[in-house]
């Protein structure tokens, strides 16, 4: 599997996730499926990004993961959203404003 | 992140590795059937919507392995999976994998066994405070031919007081004598008489009690005595209100003032009584009196060496015997050394030669193992060639094959420790008297961390080569060429050849070293000890001075007890003396003079021993009378002072005069404690007194009443009997209990042991480095040989085509078996050379181990030669035949 034009900005998958998860827990393959949807299919998450992320925030502790039961009666591995990934939700969404902020005054600048 | 919380999960991740695994399965499964079920929902087929899911998520192995990165343990993971790798590659070659396990286990097990004595021996500190500072304080001759070493006590109490070395010294003296008193029957025990000032030398207090008064260490004062822990123990059930009780030491009554602390050792564990000595200033002593001293913190053992001899010229001013010039043309000067080594003694030069004995086993064994690894990482090159064309990375190839190593390496180190843990438990049983410090001797933490150390040295000597062989790996060549192109080349030959002769030389140097112990060992069996030891059996009676008062009441029991063991079935002859040969003791030497000899006024007479003897001793331990007559009852009964001289005396002291007749007196001329002259009635064979390798003194041997002063007369006390029997020891022993009882109940009947064992005792140091040295070697030829017949097997095997095509040119059988052969015995003598040239050059260091031979000694060395040029053709005789039965059709198609 290729790049693909569709992936997100490299950095921004855990913001995306954490946002993700702020709304309801969810497993790995709805979180893709809601941000494909809440993007309307501007962004689509590679599984081969979306697992490790989900790891490298379980290991900060800003998610916790449990098993569950579907709606249609199967095991699936449900993330969670932490206190402590809460805070950092915040801090994440006013470093990527700050950022969207600079790109934008760059580009009407030059 | 805290850093615990991530070592928690790190842990976890390790541990629940599997469950882990399973649900990352679960996991990616979930994924991709969701994925699946979106697409058949859209209105594709089930295979359809399943190949797209597939398609989309990707490899699944490859996103797994970037969670299992994730999740730290990777390195353990692989490590593990190397070494589970290695021993399923060890577990398919068990032959392989036995023989160097054994041979790691053989060669680690015995140098932890040897460290741990050495450690125990030699290392470990001494159990008293401040060990380093405490010194022996002997004296020295120059010529050492004098047994003259010994401070003299009034010497040390007086003259050395003015040095400034020392912050105490103290002076001992140690017997065996009977022990009474209390409801226990009489014991025989050893005692150390000893100036008080000891105990502020070894900084030990008595446990219970007190140390001995200024008063008590005084001639005259108050008898006082102190209690070994174990006496203390066994003998009075570890009473706390001992003190003050009273016992009977050698027959006179003490009051207990202390007891010892246990494991106080002083001067051996055995001692079980502590005298006060009470140095008669007055009066110089005879010169065996052992010093210890403790030295200021800082001063050297040479700097106090150096002021004692300073200070010894003022011992001529308390004799009139001993001039400035006497002391001079001795030679004489003080030897302050540190008190370990005493306790060590000879056994020291034996330990070291013995632990770089088992080191080269270990250097062997790792050559043999390197070797074994070398062949098997040629015959696996194809597969490694095969699997880098693959990709394999060769990092992680090098990591295997150290994989395997390691794993051997644990299971050698393992057998081995617990091969050093049996000999070591073994020890005490084995040799309880070849070893001073035998409590000390365990396998600890010091032995154990150096195992590690040398585990480790081993891992990189034999770890190393096959990684090294393995780097020139050019898959493309070796895929091309096989087998053949690849081992065939030269520098890997070479490379085992010279490893072979490496072995092969230190095996000479281990054979040349037991073949050299084994030869002092045979000429010690053979030395002329003066007596017949076969068919004696000996035990000792003493008698307290409390009941047996005079020199006659002494001799009267001793004549009667001897009455008594003549009379037993199947007693050829009994007799007594004071000190049997070769029974390490207080040794009485003394100076002897002959009457009309005036030696000159500076010049200390020759030293000969002081002996008692009854009748029938002579005979009973086979020692000639080689003229004029042995001593009878009567010189006993009446006092005509009839002595008996060995033959050395008649040589040293009578310079050529004729000795029937002559008459002799011990001890020195205008000195207090001169004694008389005696007649001399006879002239018989010396004996081995001191140490089977040390020459005769010489003696003089008194009838028991005939003493010619008091001060000699508890030499007669305690008599060693000897009896020649044909009886059994131990039936001989229980009747003479039984006399013994009738005669006087009170006595312990002690020592009893028959003259052989005293004579195989005498022998047990040489017995220990040759069993050590001779299982060290016949180990390391054992290996060499096996190491040099798997060369020559791979070597050969690597030849059968070539073997093959000679054959079909016409070679016979013979010729194909004498080249291979010829190849074996000449690898031997080049590493049997090698190794004779390092043996020479290690001669100095089996010196002080050898008797009766040199270094050079040429029955060793052709012996060993012998051995080794035949261990050799053995070697090489298995593969030479197989090789001469080839079937040249067969070889050919052989690849």
């Amino acid at each position: 599997m290729g790049e693909s034009s569709n992936e997100p900005l490299r950095g921004t998958i855990d913001l995306l996730v954490l946002r993700t998860l702020s709304l309801a827990p969810m497993h790995g393959w709805g979180i893709t499926q809601r941000i494909q949807q809440a993007t309307g299919g501007v962004l689509e998450v590679n599984q081969g990004s979306l697992y490790p992320a989900l790891q490298r925030l379980e290991q900060k502790e800003w998610i916790d993961s449990e098993w569950r039961v579907t709606d249609n009666n199967r095991r699936a591995k449900y993330y969670r959203l932490t206190p402590l990934g809460r805070k950092a939700l915040g801090a994440e969404t006013q470093s990527w404003r700050r950022l969207v902020v600079a790109v934008e005054q760059l580009l009407r600048t030059t | 992140m805290r850093g615990t919380k991530r070592i928690a999960m790190w842990l976890r991740a390790l541990a629940s590795r599997r469950t882990m695994e399973s649900e990352l399965d679960e996991e990616m499964r979930f994924h991709i059937d969701m994925e699946a079920a979106k697409h058949a929902r859209r209105g594709l087929s089930d295979a359809e919507a399943r190949r797209r899911a597939s398609l989309a998520f990707g490899s699944v192995e490859q996103h797994k392995e970037a969670m299992r990165e994730g999740r730290g343990v990777r390195g353990i993971e692989r490590a593990a999976f190397d070494l589970r790798f290695g021993f399923r590659q060890l577990h398919k070659t068990p032959g392989f994998t036995l023989a160097a396990v054994l041979t790691l286990a053989l060669g680690i097990g015995g140098n932890v066994a040897v460290f741990s004595v050495v450690n125990g021996v030699l290392l470990r500190p001494l159990a008293f405070p401040d060990p380093d500072r405490l010194v022996t304080i002997a004296h020295r001759t120059r010529g050492g031919d004098l047994p003259l070493t010994l401070p003299n006590a009034t010497a040390t109490d007086v003259v050395y007081q003015a040095s400034h070395s020392f912050d105490a010294m103290a002076l001992y003296s140690s017997w065996q004598g009977s022990l009474t008193g209390g409801d226990a029957a009489p014991d025989w025990v050893d005692i150390t008489s000893v100036t008080r000032s000891l105990f502020g030398v070894l900084r030990v207090r008595p446990a219970l009690g007190r140390p001995f008064t200024a008063d008590e260490d005084h001639p005259g004062g108050p008898r006082a005595v102190i209690l070994s822990h174990a006496l203390w123990r066994q003998r009075f059930g570890a009473d706390p209100s001992i003190i003050g009780r009273t016992i009977a030491v050698d027959g006179t009554t003490h009051e207990i003032v202390g007891v010892m602390p246990a494991g106080f050792a002083f001067p051996t564990p055995a001692v079980s009584l502590w005298l006060p000595m009470r140095v008669d200033r007055n009066d110089l002593g005879g010169f065996n009196t052992p010093g210890i001293g403790r030295l200021r913190p800082g001063v050297t053992p040479e700097q106090a060496t150096r002021e004692l001899t300073q200070l010894l010229p003022g011992v001529a001013k308390l004799t009139d015997f001993i001039t400035e010039k006497t002391i001079r043309d001795a030679g004489l000067t003080a030897d302050v050394h540190p008190y370990l080594d005493d306790v060590v003694g000879g056994v020291r030069p034996v330990l070291w030669t013995l632990w770089g004995m088992v080191g080269l086993v270990l250097l062997i064994a790792c050559v043999n193992v390197a070797s074994l690894l070398l062949v098997r990482a040629e015959t696996r090159r194809r597969e490694v060639a095969l699997r880098v064309a693959l990709g394999a990375e060769r990092g992680h190839l090098l990591a295997q094959s150290l994989a395997e190593s390691v794993m051997l390496l644990i299971m050698g180190t393992g057998l081995g420790v617990l091969l050093a843990w049996g000999a070591v438990a073994a020890l005490p049983r084995l040799a309880p008297d070849l070893l001073p410090r035998l409590a000390d001797i365990r396998i600890d933490a010091v032995v154990l961390a150096c195992t590690t150390l040398v585990a480790a040295v081993v891992a990189v000597a034999f770890g190393v080569v096959p990684i090294v062989r393995n780097r020139a790996v050019a898959p493309a060549t070796m895929l091309r060429g096989g087998d053949r192109a690849a081992t065939n080349d030269r520098h890997s030959g070479r490379l085992r050849q010279t490893l072979v002769v490496a072995q092969v030389a230190m095996a000479t140097v281990l054979l040349v070293g037991s073949g050299l112990v084994l030869r002092s060992f045979q000429k010690l069996r053979h030395v002329d000890l003066g007596f017949r030891p076969d068919g004696v059996v000996t035990f000792r009676i003493a008698l307290p001075y409390s009941r047996y008062r005079t020199s006659e009441s002494v001799a009267q029991f001793h004549y009667a007890m001897l009455d008594r063991i003549r009379a037993l079935p199947g007693v050829e002859v009994a007799g007594a003396t004071g000190v049997l040969p070769l029974t390490p003791s207080f040794a009485d030497f003394d100076p002897l003079r002959m009457e009309g000899v005036t030696a000159p006024p500076d010049v200390l007479p020759p030293l000969a021993e002081m002996r008692v003897a009854t009748p029938g001793y002579f005979e009973a331990m086979g020692i000639p009378v080689v003229a004029g007559r042995p001593l009878e009852r009567s010189d006993t009964d009446r006092i005509t002072g009839a002595v008996l001289v060995t033959q050395s005396i008649v040589g040293k002291v009578m310079q050529g005069r004729p000795p029937i007749g002559a008459r002799v007196a011990h001890g020195v001329a205008k000195v207090s404690n001169e004694r008389p002259w005696s007649n001399v009635v006879g002239v018989v064979g010396d004996v081995r007194g001191v140490a089977l390798d040390q020459e005769p003194v010489g003696a003089v041997y008194y009838a028991m009443v005939n003493i010619p002063k008091v001060d000699m007369d508890w030499l007669a006390r305690s008599m060693v009997y000897a009896v020649r029997t044909k009886s059994p020891p131990a039936q001989l022993i229980a009747s003479a209990r039984r006399e013994l009882a009738q005669l006087d109940p009170t006595l312990p009947l002690a020592e009893a042991r028959t003259m052989t064992s005293v004579v195989d005792t005498a022998k047990s140091g040489m017995r220990f480095s040759m069993i050590g040295f001779a299982v060290a070697a016949v180990i390391g030829l054992f290996m060499g040989a096996i190491g040099l017949y798997g060369v020559l097997s791979y070597v050969t095997a690597q030849r059968t085509r070539e073997i093959g095509v000679r054959m079909a040119l016409g070679a016979t059988p013979s010729s194909v078996r004498s080249s291979i052969l010829g190849r074996g015995v000449m690898v031997s003598a080049i590493g049997l050379t090698a190794g004779l040239a390092a043996a020479m050059s290690l001669r100095v260091l089996a010196k002080p181990l050898l008797y009766g031979i040199t270094p050079t000694d040429p029955v060793t060395l052709a012996a060993v030669s012998a051995v080794l040029l035949s261990a050799g053709a053995l070697a090489a005789w298995l593969p030479a035949r197989r090789a001469a039965r080839l079937d040249p059709v067969r070889a050919l198609r052989w690849d």
